[in-house]
């Protein structure tokens, strides 16, 4: 691990936050919202991905159960603050879900364009 | 657009997606290589980070999707420098390196140090071991004395000081002392040939490396071409205690972006709450 990190970090983010944004976009989320799903990526990406690459490096086994485990509590810790803070997100457990499902699967086609 | 359309869409959406052939993505949108590989043969793999060469036969070495394999994916060119994140010992003694890697053309691997987007092994017997600091004080270590508090005094406050990954290495990584430098945690010392004296400073998490004390401001040292070393002839890869800094460093600066976020969520959305 090393200043490689940081760019892999940053991309990982921007990454995360666009295509969250877009969802919430499509969700009719208010603009309020918007902003707090912003700040609650932010939150829960970095130490996500940061844990994630620490396995790899670590070798740490089963990698998928370990990205299983990191999804879900940032599903779990997003709805928290989606429940606590958000105004017009009715069903934030469902909404986390869901954007965290498409962000995962958005980027997984871009790979696949991209290839 | 119901609730529940919405989620029958991201449920299709995502189902698509999913059964697309491509490499893992992981961690929120992570595209990232296939470690399968790592969950098979944990106990043989051990963490090695450091720069290599390749140097294979034919002017390029070959890549390998898994170790054994036969036939490689892909090669890159003799000269290509990345950092062998892991190291794998077959059942027959052989070593493997694993390495990221992008492609360029059709069949060239492109490599950039530490990242890429496709996960690669080589054999280590087709690389050579970039001189590095461990390099350095396997070849000098004998010749160290300890510090005698040589650059103790030395007056640094608003300098900028420079810190070499060794004597005659091309890279430095430079600090700004704001104050007094403080202890500069120096343990051992080397003279080189032109008589100037180094010293190995541990001065900050993340801010480490040889100080030159007898010229700790110059950032135009004089650099020694030393040469790389064929894989084969390195005893141990990443001999001494695992280095612990940058993990600390990159974890506690995410840890103080995730707490600034929750405090800055806590008192934006509920002052607007009780509003």
């Amino acid at each position: 691990m090393g200043e490689w990190m940081i760019p892999v970090f940053a991309k990982s983010l921007l990454l995360t936050l666009l295509l969250e944004e877009i969802f919430a976009g499509v969700w009719h989320v208010s603009r309020k919202d918007l902003c707090l799903v912003f700040l609650v990526n932010v939150l829960t990406n970095p130490p996500v991905v940061f844990v994630y690459y620490m396995a790899v490096w670590k070798a740490w086994h089963p990698l998928w159960l370990i990205i299983l485990l990191l999804e879900g509590l940032a599903v779990m810790a997003e709805a928290l603050y989606y429940k606590k803070y958000a105004e017009r997100i009715k069903y934030p457990l469902l909404f986390s879900f869901a954007a965290n499902l498409f962000s995962y699967s958005a980027g997984k086609l871009a790979v696949f364009l991209l290839r | 657009m119901n609730i529940l359309r919405k989620c029958y869409m991201a449920f299709l959406g995502a189902v698509v997606m999913l059964l697309l052939p491509c490499r893992t993505v992981t961690g929120d949108s992570i595209a990232e290589p296939d470690y399968s590989f790592y969950g098979k043969h944990r106990s043989q793999i051990k963490p090695i980070n450091r720069m290599f060469e390749a140097n294979g036969s034919g002017g390029r070495a070959d890549i390998y999707e898994e170790p054994g394999e036969e036939e490689p994916v892909i090669k890159m060119d003799n000269g290509s420098v990345f950092c062998v994140i892991h190291m794998y010992t077959d059942k027959k003694g052989d070593k493997w390196g694993s390495l990221l890697y992008d492609v360029q053309g059709n069949d060239t691997a492109r490599t950039q140090f530490y990242t890429g987007d496709y996960l690669g092994w080589v054999k280590m017997e087709d690389l050579l071991v970039r001189y590095d600091e461990i390099s350095f004080r396997e070849e000098f270590g004998k010749q160290f004395q300890k510090y005698a508090g040589e650059l103790d005094g030395y007056q640094a406050e608003h300098q900028t000081l420079y810190f070499w990954e060794y004597p005659g290495s091309e890279y430095k990584q430079e600090w700004q002392i704001q104050e007094e430098a403080g202890d500069w945690n120096i343990q051992e010392t080397y003279r080189d040939d032109a008589g100037s004296l180094w010293g190995y400073s541990d001065y900050l998490p993340g801010v480490k490396g040889w100080i030159c004390m007898t010229d700790p401001v110059n950032p135009d040292l004089p650099v020694l071409v030393r040469e790389s070393v064929p894989a084969s002839e390195v005893e141990e890869y990443a001999p001494g205690k695992p280095k612990r800094g940058y993990e600390f460093i990159i974890g506690g600066m995410i840890l103080l972006v995730s707490l600034l976020t929750a405090v800055m969520i806590f008192v934006f959305w509920r002052r607007k709450k009780q509003s």
